[in-house]
């Protein structure tokens, strides 16, 4: 029945559309190509690596600092670490953020040691009366939002931060007159950051874990199906961490995990826009090539056993119905990556796409369908994904017809439409994400650091262009299976 | 000059630390360095004898174009029984095919071309947009055509969209913050045309002849804008327009001055009782229209406030100080007749009212003292030296000059802006806190549990008289649900 509804689809757009255009792939690839001449790299003397690229009329660049750390690298007990740090580094330096660093040292000296000797225990009466009066008197030395605020006067916008699976990013796009403050700001914060605050910012964490993941249906279906879908891998734990975790962390835990990770040979920087290729990398040997380079961190070299029947879980909540899958699959660079990203788009990654298609508008019985993979990039991952039914049909209902979908697809394999189809849409979604100056730089300092080269996206896009009907096909086969998945399935309470 | 002074003890203190560092690694800061003079290009602006005002950038460095049509008029201006057809029409203008082209085959060839064709009808204007490879523009720029002078809106497409709106209605009762901000709008704006709220009944009522109602009543080309840019010549856009936008003609009438708000705001506490680990706390009143003589006092206002980020007021007190919630915001955010006074955040129940207070108490310290110099100047700075990134690229330099004429600013506007930025003074900060505030007046409503609803009662008597009365209970089914008068 779809198989016919699909055919009478092609030949009826035949009549109006011409064949993708290999030619504007190639277009695609060679703006690629062109931009990546233009990147300048280099490597500081402590193993910082640095990718420069010029752009743009504006006076204004875009900075990113990347540390290879992230939730992979977390010790048990101690998830949302690597999170907590990357809060942390917002507040400041023994130069931002105090009117008496001396003084608030030795405070934030005493606290810790009040922490780590009633960390097994409840504070006495006497601990509790001196923790107030430390506390009182550290507010009175804290200039707040001091880091922010030397930013955004010299005028920068979208200053921000993120933590992932496996890297910590810092960013900010600011007036080109501030470079030089830039280096010195972000140089600083890795060599000399002072963990103030830390008790007030780790309930705000707690705070955020509520937003993100307790009160938000998806983000607490997504943190149930990663623990469900790895048993043994660290990508099964959240990246904020669990509620008890981040209730045990303590400055002094932050301050040992940042000396391990902030080492130059775990970081990389890029700068895009209105950038002197030649002159800002002294600026930037200056500044950064002040951070140690420490020695090189081996990442935990966990094995996920191979997953061997399907798992599920259900939430029942106060919300719409949803499912989400995840499928096991090995990263880039392995060589089924590129056919699994190819398989990903066809499936749905459009609204032309198989699975929109029919559940969407032929079958009606789905309002939403999403397509991903994570929640890491460094190690096998997963597909994700992401069904919502249409009322009054039910989660059961669509994942019967999805099923029907997928095996049909893997029958039958793509048809040579879609094939090209998606290789365009990869390319131009390539191009397209290199517009602006920040997602180049998180781009660029992402393949570096994940990949231990810059040039990844290129490489990987090149893999995709060769992908053909077989490989897709294959790969649809070999990862699509129900013993090789987990579903999460979000039921409406009551219903 | 204060922040030089500021910036100098910096590096006084830097230098100080550096001689008692144990390591010759500390750098001082760098001196600030004033923000380079920058004069952003101008788009080429021209106007078609249909009315159509067309605003063009070229930019070579990628093989790609983004064009966006702004259409006047939006569904503030749609009459109260036609609730939802207007955003239903802009939605199906590229969703229900174009032309001789099914739905179905329009998507597949744009995805084919991997192009995109975007539309859809807000508040205050509508839009058309497309992007695609320039080599395929010929092609694309001809379907973004038949999208907006030949729309189907096909009945089975129709009833896909029609099932995503009931979804999306269903959804509002999900989450704290979706509740919150659907049923604040409704408390200020009541039934008015700012406040209406889609529900399902009004979705039945939506068909495809009531679609083309709503497209001959709407669109006209006349004060209608387009921008374009990318790596595609003057001449080629012009032949472009030439050959069918030129000659788009339209009887619409379709008023594009906003309507006046008629009916009282609800004053006091509304408490929704729902299910989540964190209160969502929504308050303020009331606020000013888009073009007023304090416009840039509000503005340094708001970055004072609460909307400059992690740097602004409230965040400092609410997040930084206090760490009850992960983010904090405030803002007088002007309308095009009467806009909103906002404070929101999001904390866990038990410390629901003490949010609400601390939030309070902030506002109440602008209304008591000028702000310092000090304070002034950084936020003065702040918008000054990041006012270059209004024009980073063509399509910010587009998109900032169309809604500026959409929303009627004057032509001198960006050139006039850093002047008046500058003399912004701290008296006149406190001006517009005591006179733009107004705790008599305030709105709250607050999505939580019991212990959230505890929690408020518990402060209550610190809070302003006003909101000192009882608080009145309400349920949100698609829509808050309370009596009133």
């Amino acid at each position: 029945m779809f198989k016919n509804a699909l055919t009478w689809l092609f030949v009826s757009a035949a009549v109006f559309v011409a064949p993708p255009s290999n030619a504007d792939v190639k277009e695609a690839r060679t703006a690629l190509s062109r931009l990546a001449e233009n990147v300048k790299e280099a490597t500081l003397s402590n193993g910082i690596k640095v990718t420069l690229y010029r752009r743009g009329t504006a006076p204004v660049f875009a900075g990113v600092v990347a540390v290879r750390v992230g939730g992979t690298d977390e010790p048990k007990g101690k998830s949302g670490i690597a999170h907590m740090l990357e809060h942390m580094a917002f507040k400041g330096t023994p130069t931002l953020g105090t009117s008496d660093y001396e003084a608030e040292k030795r405070l934030l000296a005493e606290q810790e040691e009040i922490v780590a000797a009633s960390q097994d225990r409840a504070p006495t009466d006497e601990e509790k009366r001196r923790l107030t009066e430390i506390q009182k008197e550290l507010e009175k030395l804290w200039e707040r939002e001091h880091l922010t605020r030397e930013y955004e006067t010299r005028g920068a916008v979208g200053l921000n931060a993120t933590t992932d699976k496996e890297m910590t990013k810092y960013f900010v796009s600011l007036p080109r007159s501030a470079f030089e403050f830039w280096c010195w700001l972000e140089s600083e914060r890795i060599l000399n950051p002072v963990f103030r605050q830390f008790y007030q910012e780790r309930d705000v964490v707690l705070e955020e874990r509520r937003m993100r993941y307790e009160d938000d249906p998806q983000g607490k279906l997504y943190e149930n199906l990663l623990s469900k879908a790895y048993t043994e891998h660290p990508y099964r734990h959240p990246v904020i961490g669990y509620q008890r975790d981040i209730e045990g962390l303590t400055a002094r835990m932050i301050d040992e995990f940042h000396r391990r990770y902030y080492v130059g040979g775990n970081i990389a920087l890029s700068v895009v826009g209105d950038v002197d290729t030649n002159a800002d990398l002294e600026v930037l040997e200056r500044y950064f090539g002040r951070i140690p380079a420490g020695s090189s961190i081996a990442r935990p070299e966990v094995v996920e056993p191979k997953q061997s029947e399907e798992r599920t879980l259900t939430l029942q909540l106060d919300s719409s119905p949803q499912i989400m899958l995840a499928y096991h699959k090995p990263a880039f660079p392995h060589p089924d990556d590129a056919p699994i990203s190819v398989l990903e788009e066809i499936l749905g990654g459009s609204s032309v796409a198989p699975l929109q298609d029919t559940l969407i508008k032929k079958k009606r019985v789905a309002v939403g369908v999403e397509v991903d993979e994570g929640p890491g990039m460094a190690f096998p991952n997963l597909v994700f994904f992401g069904l919502v039914p249409r009322a009054p049909h039910t989660n059961q209902e669509l994942l019967t017809a999805f099923d029907n979908e997928i095996e049909r697809f893997k029958r039958e394999g793509p048809t040579v439409e879609q094939l090209e189809m998606a290789k365009r849409a990869l390319a131009v979604q390539s191009m397209k994400e290199m517009r602006g100056n920040l997602p180049l730089a998180l781009n660029l300092a992402t393949s570096q650091m994940i990949f231990g080269d810059w040039r990844a996206f290129l490489t990987w896009l090149d893999q995709v262009l060769q992908v053909e009907s077989e490989q897709v096909k294959k790969a649809a086969n070999t990862y699509l299976k129900r013993e090789n998945r987990t579903v999460g399935y979000l039921e409406q309470k009551g219903k | 000059m204060e922040m030089k002074r500021s910036c100098a003890a910096l590096l006084v203190v830097a230098l100080l630390n550096t001689a008692c560092a144990p390591t010759t690694r500390l750098l001082p800061m760098p001196e600030e360095k004033k923000v380079a003079d920058f004069q952003p290009r101008e788009p080429e602006v021209w106007g078609l004898p249909n009315g159509l005002q067309v605003l063009y950038m070229e930019d070579k460095e990628l093989p790609t174009v983004r064009a966006t049509l702004y259409l006047r008029g939006g569904t503030i201006q749609e009459p109260a029984e036609r609730e939802g057809l207007l955003a239903a029409m802009g939605g199906m203008l590229r969703q229900g095919g174009a032309g001789e082209l099914s739905p179905d085959v329009l998507d597949l060839e744009l995805e084919k071309l991997s192009a995109a064709i975007g539309s859809g009808v807000s508040g205050e204007f509508g839009t058309v947009s497309l992007t695609s490879l320039s080599a395929d523009l010929p092609r694309v720029f001809e379907l973004f055509e038949k999208v907006i002078l030949e729309p189907r809106f096909d009945e089975r497409r129709l009833v896909i969209l029609k099932g995503q709106l009931r979804h999306a209605i269903q959804q509002r009762k999900d989450e704290g913050p979706s509740i919150a901000n659907t049923g604040f709008s409704q408390l200020l704006f009541r039934e008015g045309a700012y406040g209406r709220v889609l529900e399902s009944h009004e979705v039945d009522r939506i068909s495809s002849s009531e679609l083309r109602r709503s497209y001959r009543e709407y669109m006209r080309p006349e004060g209608a804008l387009l921008t374009i840019t990318g790596d595609v010549s003057r001449d080629k856009v012009m032949e472009l327009l030439n050959r069918r936008l030129a000659n788009w003609r339209s009887s619409s009438r379709y008023p594009t001055t906003p309507p006046p708000v008629t009916r009282d705001q609800v004053r006091g506490i509304v408490f929704v009782k729902a299910p989540f680990a964190q209160a969502t706390i929504v308050a303020g009143h009331l606020g000013v229209a888009r073009h007023t003589q304090d416009q840039y006092a509000i503005q340094i206002f708001n970055e004072v406030f609460g909307a400059g980020g992690m740097a602004s007021r409230l965040f400092g007190r609410v997040r930084t100080d206090l760490g009850l919630a992960y983010d904090a915001s405030g803002a007088i955010m002007p309308g095009p007749v009467r806009g909103k006074n906002v404070i929101t955040v999001q904390t866990k129940s038990a410390t629901a009212g003490t949010a609400l207070s601390e939030a309070i108490k902030v506002l109440e310290g602008m209304k008591q003292e000028a702000v310092p110099e000090d304070e002034l100047n950084e936020k003065r700075s702040a918008t000054l030296n990041s006012f270059v990134f209004a024009n980073e690229s063509t399509d910010a330099t587009l998109q900032r000059r169309a809604l500026f004429k959409i929303y009627g600013y004057p032509e001198e506007y960006d050139k006039t802006f850093m002047k008046h930025v500058a003399s912004v003074k701290g008296e006149d900060v406190k001006r517009v806190a005591k006179e733009r505030w107004n705790f008599d007046e305030f709105a709250v409503l607050v999505v939580g549990n019991e212990a959230a609803l505890e929690s408020l009662r518990s402060v209550r008597a610190s809070l302003p008289q006003s909101l000192q009365g009882p608080i009145r209970l309400a349920s949100f089914n698609e829509k808050l649900e309370l009596k009133l008068k």
